[in-house]
């Protein structure tokens, strides 16, 4: 191997221009395709793809859109709005008008606004006052289709002269009050007052709030309570919380929340226009959260964090150098080969992909301090060793076997089951071999002849020639507290944070605006989404029968407080033409004629006339096919989504939102797990929950990393094994701070009781990298007496990497921020374990040998 | 008895340019035949001269009007009423100007101050639209 980059070095020394001219062309080539790479953030990409036991996906929790609905809020901050004694009534009092207009004009903006980009598919914010109309129009038609086949017993009971005599006095009272006023045909179709009995089997503990909109609905279904979101006024009806100070809205992007690009132009809008409104109205205080949201936050801090921090720490590290070399041309020998390596990681990726995370970006960022190491061995080597041929001859192997063994400690990564941490494993193995290629071709070429020590390396020699190896107490205190840490290990064992919710980052507004909704309706209950699933709607409304029967058994048990009932309003076609038969079966002529005598002889009485009833007998005979609400178009858009939707696969999926315990986040016998258990065993119906199916999924990705981990140390020893000829105590020796490091990171992480995340997991990998190349290098230098040269260049490269890392430390996003403390606490006992027990180690071994 | 010119004015609270029933007959207790002559200074007139579905609409609820005026005891305050919905409304064909629409008004059921209405409005002997309506009386 060193011979063949010594060819090359004479061969493009005898041939400048093709030296030149290669070097220019390679640029170009990859610069052009790295230009190409699709950069974007889906915190979801972290997730493990989760496969049904056959193989097939689950689900794809990006591709539905009920999980994008932004949670718009009007918060009324002088609390006027508590005044109005009603909930969900839009213009009672002051408080509650001023909200629901300044929603309005919110919305109305908005939309102007969004008119040129089109992020905004739909939003969701009164309805309508056809609505109302429209339902009881549609009822009427489909009347029996609502009626449960278990109602009729009791509707057989309302035949009694007695019954009818209350009846037509109720009637008449429902008649001239205020809704059967509005809609006297209801009254008029239903003399024997059949509303009662519906009213019972369809009301179960109404979901209010939020879901408030899933109770209205029904109320269409014939409920006579006072209709709660009536506008006065004729005006459109809004959605409050129960103590009417929070009004809601609910907008869908047009664009999933995994799409930041096309999401943040909206979410930048609404910024701008909350700061508008901010001013206008001070006293309304605008708020949004959701999951589109939450990522439009992410991909910005993650952006934001990787300017400022990294970049600081990118200037701290180059004056650093440059304060070393005290050449101005040496910093971009050392750019050089690192830009290099990030063009080929990146052409790779496009070429593989054609995608890339910004936040394996990020994170790769650590890696290019790691390349950048290769290239200070060469650099810091030149400083001693002028002639380029002596300084490959010296360099080649080593910097070719760390090259070798870090991508081989990255390897690990390729067979985790997470499209990111691939991602970033790829990234970083081919970053790193580009940069390691370019220092043996081009930059010997790039080196002048001639060379002096500087005095800024003078000062790192004199550190370095202090022997600190030979210092007894210094290194039984190491000794000791590699002992501590090891042990802790031992004790502890590893703790792994499957919860991905601590990796993303909270938006303090994003924060806000969730907490005071689920404080304003479910009192800190949770509510969730859950679904049946089908390859047509009816065939997942037919399961969502299970789901229901599921559900309400949790109920009865008290694990579930309440869900939406959606079966009750998108009623089977099967279940419709059932119940269509029990009334046509029910309404016999028997019985009919039994209802005419008895209207006849009570109607009068409460100064009705009988005809007025005829509508009843043309319902009761009428012929009734059964019909699709969610085809009819009567259901508002906004609403409907929430109720059901095709997912990208074509599958179809009904939803139900469940309200239960909001116990700790995660114990696998809290309540909401339990339920989540008991749904998700039917193959049918399913959580939406992308953390529960992952978390299982992630922790055995745990358990497979440590396994991989294990098998890539294994491959590191065999690497060194062979380069060492075979050698044992070298390579035991070379081996030592690589396995000690590890253990010593596992160790502390359990003394501080940090646990380890996706994010650090990928960090220990790298730390794992970096403690190989240090040993590899202070190994050689051991073994062939040039231990000086590599131990500045050691040198030089942690201090750099500890700037980097450290920078890290200030980050706010908190995926970044975690990698900082494993990172640094690795770094350290690597450098200090490679650059005083080794060499401690090597003297006493070499002292015995002979 | 057919009612016409000023006395529809004691049915029906709307004043001219706005009044849209020219001729009234009670029929029965509730129902009752009205005519309209499309004209070209009508406020729901289309510049071609035809008259739009919503003056259809508006002269059924006149023509509703006039019989719940009709019904009621002191003719010389009509009562002012409201279109609650519109139900069903089917438009055949629009008149035009110089047409005499002719509409057949029934009182399905009235209760309080509600009323559903079913109107029919005929040319000659096609007819061109149909609608229930809900009335509110004040």
């Amino acid at each position: 191997m060193t011979r063949l980059f010594i060819h090359i070095y004479t061969y493009f020394r005898n041939h400048r221009p093709v030296c030149w001219l290669s070097l220019v062309a390679l640029f170009a080539f990859f610069g052009y395709y790295a230009a190409q790479l699709h950069l974007e953030e889906d915190i979801n990409q972290l997730m493990p793809s989760s496969k049904n036991e056959d193989g097939t996906t689950k689900l794809a929790f990006a591709n539905l859109k009920i999980k994008d609905k932004v949670f718009l809020l009007f918060e009324a901050t002088n609390g006027q709005g508590a005044a109005a004694p009603l909930p969900c009534r839009g213009g009672v009092g002051g408080g509650v008008s001023n909200l629901t207009s300044v929603c309005d004009e919110f919305v109305d903006s908005l939309l102007s606004r969004d008119s040129l980009s089109h992020g905004i598919g739909d939003v969701f914010y009164r309805i309508d006052e056809d609505l109302l109309p429209d339902g009881i129009d549609y009822l009427t038609e489909h009347l029996p289709a609502y009626i449960d086949t278990s109602a009729y017993a009791a509707i057989d009971t309302l035949l009694t002269r007695e019954h009818f005599t209350r009846q037509m006095a109720q009637n008449r009272s429902d008649l001239t009050g205020e809704f059967g006023s509005m809609f006297p045909e209801l009254v008029q179709m239903d003399p024997m007052g059949m509303r009662k009995i519906l009213v019972q089997s369809l009301t179960p503990p109404k979901e209010r709030g939020v879901d408030s909109s899933a109770s209205e609905a029904s109320d269409s279904k014939g409920d006579y309570s006072p209709l709660l979101w009536r506008g006065a006024g004729g005006e459109a009806a809004h959605f409050l919380v129960p103590d009417s100070t929070v009004c809601i809205a609910f907008i869908t992007p047009e664009y999933s929340a995994t799409n930041t690009g096309q999401g943040s132009t909206m979410f930048r809008m609404m910024n701008e226009l909350i700061a508008e409104f901010a001013v206008a109205h001070p006293d309304v205080r605008i708020s949004y959260h959701g999951t589109p949201a939450s990522g439009f936050y992410n991909s910005t801090q993650i952006k934001h964090d990787l300017t400022t921090t990294i970049a600081g720490a990118l200037v701290l590290v180059l004056l650093f150098l440059l304060c070393c070399f005290r050449r101005w041309d040496t910093i971009p020998l050392l750019l050089l080969p690192v830009a290099f390596g990030t063009l080929f990681g990146l052409a790779v990726m496009y070429w593989l992909k054609g995608e890339f995370s910004l936040l394996a970006l990020g994170i790769g960022g650590v890696v290019l301090g790691v390349a950048l190491s290769y290239v200070l061995h060469i650099l810091t080597h030149h400083q001693y060793v002028s002639d380029p041929v002596q300084l490959l001859r010296d360099q080649v192997k080593p910097v070719l076997l760390g090259c070798i063994t870090t991508i081989g400690s990255f390897a690990g990564l390729l067979f985790v089951n997470t499209d990111l941490l691939r991602d970033f494993g790829l990234f970083a193995a081919f970053a790193i071999l580009g940069t390691t290629l370019f220092s043996l071709v081009y930059l010997p070429q790039l080196l002048s002849e001639k060379t002096t020590l500087h005095s800024s390396l003078k000062v790192i020699d004199r550190l370095n020639t202090y022997p600190f190896d030979r210092k007894k107490p210094l290194i039984v205190a190491i000794l000791g507290l590699t002992a501590i840490a090891i042990c802790a290990y031992f004790i502890g064992g590893t703790h792994f944070d499957a919860d991905m919710h601590n990796l993303g980052y909270d938006h303090p507004m994003v924060k806000h605006s969730e907490n005071l909704l689920s404080s304003k309706t479910y009192t800190g209950d949770k509510a969730k989404y859950f679904a049946s699933q089908g390859r047509t709607m009816e065939e997942a409304l037919d399961h969502f029968a299970l789901l229901d029967h599921t559900l309400d058994s949790l109920q009865r048990l008290g694990l579930v407080k309440s869900y939406t009932h959606t079966n009750q309003l998108m009623v089977p076609l099967k279940t419709q033409q059932q119940r269509i038969d029990a009334w046509r079966h029910f309404w016999n002529p028997e019985r009919l004629q039994t209802v005419r005598r008895l209207i006849a002889e009570t109607a009068p009485q409460s100064g009705l006339r009988p005809e007025a009833f005829e509508p009843f007998f043309e319902i009761a005979t009428a012929d009734y096919e059964p019909d699709a609400l969610y085809e009819a178009g009567i259901i508002p858009e906004g609403y409907l989504s929430t109720l059901m939707e095709q997912s990208y696969d074509g599958t179809w999926l009904c939803f139900t939102s469940v309200r239960c315990a909001n116990d700790s986040v995660r114990s696998t016998d809290s309540d909401y797990i339990r339920i989540c258990d008991a749904v998700s065993s039917n193959p049918h119906l399913m959580v939406l929950d992308t953390y529960y199916y992952t978390t299982d999924n992630l922790l055995q990705m745990s358990r497979d990393f440590d396994v991989l981990q294990w098998l890539s140390m294994a491959f590191v020893f065999i690497v060194l094994l062979v380069s060492f000829r075979f050698r044992w105590q070298h390579t035991l020796l070379g081996f030592a701070p690589i396995l000690l490091s590890w253990l010593i990171v596992l160790g502390v992480m359990n003394i501080f009781g940090q646990q380890f995340n996706l994010i650090s997991i990928i960090i220990s990998t790298f730390i794992f990298g970096i403690g190989v190349d240090y040993s590899i290098f202070v190994m050689n230098g051991l073994v062939h007496g040039n231990l000086h040269y590599h131990k500045t260049a050691v040198l030089l490269s942690a201090i750099i990497l500890i700037v980097t890392v450290s920078s890290m430390l200030l980050a706010v996003h908190p995926a970044i921020r975690s990698v900082g403390f494993s990172t640094l606490v690795g770094l350290i006992s690597a450098v200090i374990l490679s650059y005083v027990l080794q060499p401690a180690v090597f003297r006493w071994l070499n002292l015995h040998n002979i | 008895m057919k009612l016409t010119g000023t006395d529809i004015l004691r049915l029906i609270p709307q004043r001219n340019p706005f009044v849209m029933v020219d001729e009234f007959e009670a029929t029965g207790d509730n129902a009752a035949q009205t005519a309209l002559y499309v004209r070209t200074d009508n406020l729901f007139i289309l510049p071609g001269g035809t008259l739009t579905e919503t003056g259809l609409i508006e002269h059924i609820a006149q023509s509703a009007a006039a019989l719940a005026g009709y019904q009621q005891k002191d003719q010389a305050h009509p009562q002012i009423g409201l279109i609650g919905e519109v139900k069903h409304f089917e438009c055949l064909r629009r008149p035009k100007a110089g047409h005499l629409v002719r509409t057949t008004i029934t009182f399905v059921f009235s209760m309080g101050n509600v009323a559903l209405v079913e109107g029919r409005c005929c040319i000659g002997d096609e007819v061109i639209a149909n609608a229930k309506l809900k009335m509110f009386m004040q």
